[in-house]
């Protein structure tokens, strides 16, 4: 079932055109991977679709509703940025209650099996700044998965984290999956994702060079990996 | 909005900076009310700093936290909560724990050696006004400008403008054109300077007037009455309502 529907998404930066003409849909229960080269356009996009970035024209419809200008509907988007940066004097709690207050007791779960599941325990209460790169990125996705969220927003979920913590955010975001959230996560790291994907988009220089099922680039490219179907992207023509 | 208010309140108050300017403040105002018993000349001391040093640390202090905190802004901007919510949040926590920092910094020594005068309130209310005032231009530099570099260089031309450029613009057209009546040039640029309208409030009330001859007597005739009065406070209030809804407009707007 369609969640999201991305209608002629344009954005200019000055007259540089960072998006142009997007296209996209988005399922309940799947998992869509956005990749593309670096300043191809993924991060905007996503961006666009938090309202960070304010499209210069189209539509985003989540439930057919067009939600651009709009704030409420977050209270069912879950966002997990590239790289936080939480104030370093306040403890993951404190962030977590912030976002319990802005988003409301009824869309925020517990924490404590995440916190469990990431080995957070005893960071939750010490303050940002004391906690390592890789233990940031852990609160980041404690944070971001706490959401009970229709669509998670990931970005680059996997980068700083311990293989084991890689691990249990990808058994999680599965978990997700499974209860019928649309998952959209932007990577360059495929082969970390690859068993995740149902869907990808590959973006370049703003555009969607392609859209669809996994197996179906993999059947168009010839290519049994992810990896190597992606980096034939660019040779095939009319894809 | 009040639930950024209160984060964003708490964590000033958490932060070293905001405890650090009230000592600041508070050592001053105590250090020279300690050499003299007089109010009046521990207000004009206190008014200097405040013309020239207060506008500098609070367009640093506003400029420099809002880049420190320019991502976890965009963080909470990915949550369900409205620009303006956020916007008018940490405008108005800002304004009221740097204007609780002076209120406390200022206010307490003078209540402790029992200093009531009007000269001792007009500068309390200058310095407040000056921090409602100072902080939007801050937030409206830091929201302008995406470069932190960019916008604390701006901060600090706007800060030489209004307090070291002013003065020596004015000093050079008093002098220069001193057998020309300049005062009814000079008068209307105050109202163009915050700095100087703050100090203004302040003067009115410390009878120096009478020292400055037809200049003062002028300055006395425009500023001293319920007019004079109403006509700082006006231009004070533009002075915070302008940069205010000009910093809202483009943080509305902006692209994180």
């Amino acid at each position: 079932m369609e969640i999201l529907k991305i209608e002629g998404l344009n954005k200019f930066f000055g007259k540089r055109w960072v998006l142009k003409d997007v296209n996209l849909s988005f399922y309940k229960g799947e998992i869509s991977v956005i990749t593309g080269p670096n300043a191809s356009g993924k991060s905007t996009f996503l961006k666009c679709l938090l309202g960070l970035v304010i499209p210069s024209s189209g539509k985003i419809r989540f439930n057919g509703e067009d939600i651009i200008g709009k704030s409420m509907y977050r209270r069912y988007f879950g966002y997990m940025p590239q790289n936080p940066s939480f104030p370093l004097s306040l403890t993951p709690r404190d962030i977590f209650e912030l976002m319990v207050e802005i988003y409301g007791k009824d869309r925020v779960e517990e924490p404590e099996r995440y916190i469990e599941r990431f080995s957070l325990g005893d960071h939750w209460e010490r303050p940002i700044g004391t906690l390592s790169g890789g233990t940031r990125q852990k609160v980041n996705a404690v944070l971001a998965l706490s959401v009970k969220a229709e669509v998670y927003l990931l970005d680059e979920p996997t980068s700083s984290l311990d293989p084991k913590s890689s691990i249990i955010l990808k058994e999680e975001i599965l978990k997700k999956k499974r209860e019928g959230s649309c998952i959209i996560l932007v990577t360059h790291i495929i082969p970390s994702v690859e068993y995740l994907a149902d869907n990808l988009v590959y973006f370049l220089d703003g555009r969607v060079r392609f859209s669809g099922r996994v197996k179906d680039l993999k059947l168009v490219t010839r290519e049994s990996n992810l990896e190597g179907a992606i980096a034939k992207i660019e040779d095939v023509e009319n894809i | 909005m009040w639930k950024i208010f209160k984060y964003k309140f708490l964590r000033d108050w958490r932060g070293t900076f905001v405890w650090i300017y009230t000592f600041l403040i508070f050592s001053l105002t105590s250090g020279i009310g300690f050499f003299t018993s007089d109010p009046a000349k521990t207000v004009s001391s206190i008014l200097s700093f405040l013309v020239l040093l207060i506008p500098l640390i609070l367009l640093l202090f506003t400029v420099i936290d809002y880049y420190n905190d320019k991502d976890f802004i965009s963080l909470i901007l990915s949550y369900p909560i409205g620009r303006e919510d956020v916007f008018l949040g940490k405008t108005i926590s800002r304004i009221l724990s740097l204007s609780l920092a002076w209120t406390s910094g200022y206010l307490l020594p003078m209540i402790l050696k029992g200093w009531f005068s009007d000269a001792v309130f007009w500068l309390y209310l200058a310095g407040l006004i000056l921090t409602f005032s100072i902080v939007p231009i801050g937030l409206l530099f830091g929201i302008l400008c995406d470069e932190k570099i960019t916008g604390i260089s701006l901060a600090v031309i706007f800060w030489f403008s209004v307090t070291i450029l002013y003065d020596t613009v004015i000093l050079l057209i008093s002098l220069n054109f001193s057998e020309y009546p300049v005062e009814k040039v000079v008068i209307p640029l105050i109202f163009l300077n915050p700095v100087d309208l703050a100090r203004i409030l302040v003067v009115r009330s410390l009878d120096i007037a009478a020292l400055m001859g037809y200049t003062g007597a002028l300055f006395d005739e425009i500023f001293k009455g319920i007019l004079g009065l109403f006509l700082i406070l006006l231009s004070l209030s533009i002075w915070t309502i302008l940069p205010t809804y000009l910093a809202y407009n483009i943080f509305k707007k902006k692209d994180f």
